[in-house]
């Protein structure tokens, strides 16, 4: 008898000890991975509240079109022609300031980046006009260039200048010391230096600026598109508000949406081309 | 003067001092050609500034006192310094404005044992094999004087002897006069021609090492010296 329940205790033990072996591995803190296509899984059950809401007469079309008469809408708008024409309107505004902005704050970026005359003279004056928003330029921009096409392009400039000089810059003077000590010692000329440590040296903190820059360029259009003009994605918006056209303003809610989307990857897909070095151990 | 003409490197009084902490006191040093010095001390004896100062590389510092040395120097750093966005032999012929840039450092390559990583990211390198491409890049310049700061100090015990024994044949033909700082008293008995000990900014003992090379760290002249270098360093040699 003592001999059994004896034994049956050591076996507890056992199976017990064992138990603790199996638990001795940490507690996962962080979560694991999301698999591909699983980050879709919010957005699409909004979509499909959404849907639902409108068809049961919840969501009243005169508050807000259901996504499925938005995108027969859209399709409409396509076909007869309509949505390329302001498409390509506002992609000519946002796309011209975006181009601008992007030479000339890299340009800035340079000259005060790589000599102390240009700091001295630009980094204050651009610091100052960051404190200013953009929009608050507006009333001014208008007394001086006209509600015309200039005043657009001219504000998507500035605004797209600003977070491309900071960037730019910053990488420029971030520069690793390691480095310039190293270009001093193999005798680099300043213009060697430039083109071979310095410039490719700021290139990540370059793109950066580019991925705010594309992102900035279409925000600053919708808010410009509401002046004086009769083309674009802003104005197909704000007509259709007059008209309690809720189904246009979804339609341009998610042509933003693309665009902003399909300019990130472009951007990205450069980025990881000119920085596929970064990329050499698959990380 | 003479001296100049046989010696390398003449240091006269050279001070250097950060801040008003002096870290060089009035060093007067005298290297001949061809010399392989290693600089031994303890971390703040001033061995690193000694270096950087004869490299050019300290603008921040009080200075005083004054060196001449070969125009032609090569400077071999502790991290490989390698640019990340060239390619190995893009890093290794950095500079360099000969035709035949390009043909000398596939050479180069090949002599450190790198021929296959010609075109390879230096992400994609091992730390052994990214000192060897610096090597590459030091001594493709063919320097008169090689300035090394620790250069095998964050590399694994093995890798280490065989990058030791790598440089030694490298330089076996083109002769540079060297300066190697090391924290490590092996490195500097198995490959110095003369050993200096640097304590508080000043040379306090200077020990040539004559013996042949290939050495051993057994031999009896290198154990006597290693026992007397520890001790010189605050380390009892009983003790380990």
């Amino acid at each position: 008898m003592t001999d059994i329940s004896t034994s049956t205790i050591v076996n507890r033990r056992i199976t017990r000890n064992a138990d603790r072996t199996d638990r001795k591995k940490p507690a996962r803190l962080t979560p694991e991975r999301l698999p591909a296509g699983w980050r879709l899984i919010g957005p699409l059950i909004i979509l499909m509240g959404w849907e639902a809401a409108s068809r049961l007469g919840v969501l009243s079309p005169n508050t807000l079109a259901a996504p499925s008469t938005a995108v027969r809408t859209g399709i409409d708008m396509v076909l007869d022609g309509s949505l390329p024409v302001h498409l390509a309107a506002s992609a000519a505004r946002a796309y011209s300031g975006l181009f601008l902005g992007v030479f000339a704050g890299v340009v800035l970026a340079l000259l005060s980046g790589l000599t102390r005359t240009g700091e001295a003279l630009i980094d204050g004056v651009v610091q100052i006009k960051r404190a200013v928003p953009t929009l608050a330029l507006i009333p001014l921009v208008i007394i001086w260039l006209g509600i015309g096409e200039a005043m657009k392009i001219f504000l998507i400039f500035t605004a797209v200048l600003i977070p491309v000089y900071i960037n730019t810059h910053a990488a420029l003077r971030g520069i690793d010391i390691g480095h310039v000590e190293l270009a001093r010692t193999l005798g680099l000329s300043r213009a060697e230096f430039i083109r071979h440590v310095a410039l490719p040296g700021a290139l990540p903190g370059f793109f950066v600026s580019l991925r705010l820059a594309v992102a900035l360029c279409w925000t600053a259009l919708v808010v410009l598109e509401l002046v004086n003009t009769q083309t674009g994605i802003g104005y197909l918006m704000n007509r259709a508000r007059d008209w309690g056209q809720t189904d246009i303003i979804v339609v341009g809610i998610i042509i933003y949406a693309l665009l902003g989307l399909v300019s990130d990857a472009i951007v990205r897909f450069i980025e990881s081309r000119a920085l596929s070095y970064r990329r050499a151990l698959g990380s | 003067m003479n001296a100049h003409l046989t010696h390398a490197v003449v240091i006269r009084d050279l001070s250097r001092s950060f801040k008003g902490k002096t870290v060089l006191d009035h060093i007067s040093l005298d290297i001949p050609a061809g010399q392989f010095v290693a600089l031994l001390g303890e971390s703040g004896s001033g061995k690193t500034t000694l270096l950087r100062a004869l490299a050019g590389l300290d603008d921040d510092a009080e200075s005083k006192g004054h060196y001449s040395r070969p125009d032609n120097v090569s400077v071999l750093f502790q991290d490989s310094r390698l640019l990340p966005w060239k390619t190995v032999i893009d890093n290794v012929k950095l500079g360099l404005r000969r035709p035949d840039a390009r043909a000398a450092a596939e050479a180069m390559l090949a002599d450190v044992g790198l021929g296959d990583k010609a075109t390879a990211w230096p992400s994609t390198l091992s730390g052994g094999q990214k000192q060897r491409a610096s090597l590459a890049r030091s001594l493709l310049r063919a320097p008169a004087l090689l300035l090394a700061d620790e250069p095998f100090g964050a590399l694994d015990a093995l890798t280490r002897l065989r990058m030791q024994a790598l440089l030694m044949r490298l330089v076996e033909h083109q002769r540079p006069t060297i300066i190697l700082v090391t924290h490590d008293v092996d490195e500097a008995l198995l490959l110095a021609d003369r050993i200096l000990v640097l304590k508080d900014g000043h040379i306090a003992e200077d020990h040539a090492v004559s013996l042949a090379h290939p050495r051993h760290q057994h031999q009896t002249e290198l154990s006597l010296l290693r026992a007397r270098l520890l001790a010189s360093l605050g380390v009892e040699a009983g003790n380990l």
